[in-house]
C-alpha cells in the first residue's frame, strides 16, 4: 500500500497548492515526481503495514532470571557481543542515510520502525545480562576493555568511522549512485539473518527466562530478515552494476562488525555460536543467501569462524 | 528532572486519527492556503530521516539517551508525516514513496553535503557541538508546536483541527527532551554557550528552511504567523530561558529577514 494514496469516492482534482503541481497525466497530484526519477523498489514486503504495527519492549522477568542462576561465562560473553551488535543499528543507519539510500523513501519508512525494534532487542539482551543493574552492561563495542584486546589498527578504524567516513559517504554515494543501496541492503540482510541464526544457536544452550527472552528476540528478526533480503535480491539481480556495488560494500567491512567496528569478543562468541554443525550451517546460509548472487568468488572464504573449530 | 529514556520509549505511540471522520474532507474540503501549509508540514515531517542523518555524524549518536531519543523521535515524526499525507490524499495531493524520493533527489547538492557540513563543524567544536543540536532542535520543535496549534485554530475543521492538536501534543515531548538536554549542556560549558549563541543568532531559520524553497517558507510562515508578533515573542522567551541565551530573539529576527512582522 503506497502511503498517501487517494482513497474514497469523489476525489477532488489536485488544487494548485504550489507552483508546478501536476494536474493531469502520469504524475497527477505529484509536485516533484517526474520521468527523471527512478521509482522506489517494491517487493512483496508490506512496509506500510510494518510501520503501522509498531513494536514494544520485550519484558524480562528479572526475578526469574536471577532465580535461574548465573549464566556461564562463555554464554555471557556471547550474549554481550549479540547485545552490542543489536545496539549498532543507529550506527549502521548513519552510513546508509548519508548516501543515495537515504533518498529511498520506502527504505527510510522501514527504518523508522526497524530502528525501534533493534533498540528493544538490544535492551532485552542487556536486561538478560544485567539482572537488576543495567549500568553494568555497555552498549559500545569498543569500550576500553574491548579495545585493548583488539589490533592497534582498530584505533585508526575508529577514527575513520567517526570522523572520516561522514566526509566520504556523500562522495561515495555520488560515485556509486543508487547502486550503493544494493550493497547496504545486502549487508543488512546478512547482519539480520546472522543475528537471528546466532540467537537461535545461543538459545539452544540456555534455559529458563534467558532462553525465553532470546527466543523472542530471535523471532523479532523475521520482519527485518524478510525486508532486507527481498530488497537486496531484487536490486542485485536486476543489474550487474548493483551486484558489483553490493560486492564492493560487503568487502569493506563484515556485517558482523556493527557500525563498521569489530567487537573484540566476536571470535570468542563465534566459537560458542558455531559449536554445533547445524548452527555453523545456519550462519553460512545467512551469508550465502546473498553472496551466491554476487559476481566472483565468495568473500573471505565465506565463513566467519576461527580455525580449528570445536567439535568439527 | 533527568530524562527517562525507557519511559519515553515505552510511551512512544502513533498519533491517533482512525477515530476522526476524514469523510468530512469531502463535504468541507480544505482551502488552498491550508493545503499548502499542510504540504509543507508533511514534507518537513518526512524529511526527519535527513535531519537524523545529519545528527548521526556528530558525537550525539554515541550517547545512550540521545541515541535512544533520536530512534523514537524519527519514528514519531514519520507517523506525523503519514497522518498528514492521508489528509492531503483526500484532496488529490499525492505524497507517496516515489514523491518523497523525488523531493530528496531534487534537493541535490545541498542535501548531499548536509552530513559533511555537520561533520566538519562537530570535528571543530567537539562535544560542545551537541549543545548546538539540542538547542536548534528545541527551537525547531517549539516552532512546530506553535505552527500546528495556529493552523488548528485557523481552520477549525472537525477532522483536521483535532489531528493537528494531537500532533502538537506529541511534539511537546520532543521540546521537553531538547530543552532539557540543551539546558544541561549549556550549564556545563561556557564554551558551548558561546558556540550556541553564535550559531543560533547567525544561522537559525524557521524549520523547513533548508529543504523547502524560500518562497514556500515565506508563504507558510506568513500564513501562520503573519501579524502575530506576540506568538514570536513567546517563542523567543522560551529560548531565552536557556543559559547564555538570555537576550536572543531568533524568531523575531528570522521572521523579519523573511519580511514577516
Amino acid at each position: 500500500m503506497a502511503i498517501g494514496s487517494a482513497v474514497g469516492t469523489g476525489r477532488r482534482a489536485a488544487p494548485e497548492t504550489a507552483p508546478g503541481a501536476q494536474q493531469t497525466g502520469q504524475f497527477v497530484g505529484h509536485l516533484h515526481l517526474d520521468e527523471t526519477i527512478s521509482p522506489v523498489v517494491r517487493t512483496d514486503f508490506d512496509v506500510a503495514a510494518y510501520a503501522k504495527r509498531g513494536t514494544e519492549r520485550i519484558v524480562v522477568d528479572s526475578s526469574q532470571r536471577a532465580a535461574d542462576g548465573p549464566l556461564p561465562a562463555e554464554l555471557r560473553t556471547t550474549l554481550g557481543v549479540l547485545h552490542r551488535l543489536e545496539a549498532s543499528a543507529l550506527a549502521e543507519s548513519r552510513a546508509m542515510l548519508a548516501t543515495s539510500t537515504g533518498h529511498e523513501a520506502r527504505i527510510t519508512a522501514f527504518f523508522a520502525t526497524w530502528l525501534v525494534e533493534r533498540f528493544w532487542q538490544s535492551r532485552a539482551l542487556r536486561d538478560v545480562l544485567a539482572g537488576g543493574d543495567p549500568a553494568s552492561v555497555t552498549d559500545a563495542a569498543d569500550t576500553s576493555e574491548h579495545r585493548s584486546a583488539l589490533h592497534p589498527l582498530h584505533a585508526l578504524r575508529r577514527v575513520h568511522v567517526d570522523r572520516v567516513q561522514p566526509l566520504l559517504s556523500p562522495l561515495w554515494g555520488i560515485v556509486t549512485g543508487e547502486g550503493v543501496t544494493a550493497g547496504h541492503m545486502a549487508r543488512m540482510a546478512i547482519q539480520e539473518a546472522s543475528l537471528q541464526a546466532a540467537l537461535v544457536a545461543v538459545s539452544r544452550q540456555l534455559d529458563g527466562e534467558a532462553q525465553r527472552v532470546v527466543d523472542r528476540v530471535a523471532e523479532r528478526h523475521d520482519a527485518a530478515v524478510g525486508f532486507f533480503t527481498a530488497e537486496a535480491i531484487t536490486r542485485i539481480t536486476r543489474s550487474r552494476g548493483e551486484a558489483i556495488s553490493a560486492r564492493a560494500v560487503l568487502a569493506l567491512s563484515s556485517p558482523l562488525h556493527g557500525g563498521g567496528l569489530a567487537d573484540a569478543q566476536l571470535i570468542t562468541a563465534l566459537r560458542v555460536i558455531g559449536a554445533d554443525t547445524r548452527d555453523r550451517a545456519a550462519l553460512r546460509r545467512a551469508r550465502f543467501e546473498i553472496t551466491r548472487l554476487l559476481p566472483g568468488p565468495d568473500l573471505a572464504g565465506g565463513l566467519p569462524f576461527p580455525r580449528p573449530l570445536k567439535g568439527a | 528532572m533527568a530524562f527517562d529514556l525507557d519511559h519515553f520509549a515505552e510511551t512512544s505511540i502513533p498519533v491517533k486519527y482512525e477515530d476522526l471522520d476524514f469523510d468530512t474532507f469531502e463535504s468541507q474540503p480544505l482551502d488552498d492556503q491550508t493545503l499548502r501549509s499542510l504540504r509543507y508540514m508533511c514534507d518537513v515531517e518526512f524529511h526527519t530521516s535527513c535531519f537524523l542523518r545529519d545528527m548521526l555524524v556528530t558525537p550525539s549518536h554515541r550517547e545512550e539517551d540521545t541515541g535512544g531519543f533520536m530512534t523514537m523521535w524519527n519514528r514519531e515524526e514519520f507517523w506525523h508525516g503519514e497522518a498528514l499525507s492521508m489528509v492531503l490524499a483526500r484532496h488529490g495531493i499525492v505524497v507517496d514513496y516515489d514523491e518523497l524520493k523525488a523531493k530528496r533527489v531534487k534537493l541535490g547538492w545541498s542535501n548531499a553535503l548536509g552530513p559533511l557540513k555537520q561533520s566538519v563543524m562537530s570535528n571543530l567544536a567537539g562535544t560542545d557541538f551537541v549543545a548546538v543540536h539540542m538547542v536548534w532542535g528545541a527551537a525547531n520543535e517549539l516552532s512546530a508546536v506553535a505552527a500546528y496549534r495556529r493552523l488548528s485554530a485557523l481552520t477549525d475543521h472537525p477532522a483536521l483541527s483535532p489531528l493537528l492538536k494531537r500532533i502538537a501534543q506529541q511534539e511537546t515531548r520532543h521540546v521537553a527532551f531538547y530543552t532539557t538536554q540543551g539546558r544541561d549542556r549549556l550549564e556545563a560549558s561556557p564554551t558551548a554557550q558561546k558556540i550556541v549563541r553564535l550559531v543560533m543568532s547567525r544561522a537559525w531559520k524557521p524549520v523547513g528552511s533548508g529543504m523547502m524553497e524560500e518562497s514556500e517558507v515565506k508563504h507558510v510562515m506568513g500564513h501562520l504567523f503573519g501579524g502575530q508578533p506576540r506568538e514570536l515573542d513567546k517563542l523567543d522567551k522560551r529560548v531565552q530561558k536557556l543559559p547564555g541565551l538570555d537576550d536572543l530573539t531568533i524568531f523575531r529576527n528570522a521572521f523579519a529577514r523573511l519580511g514577516i512582522a
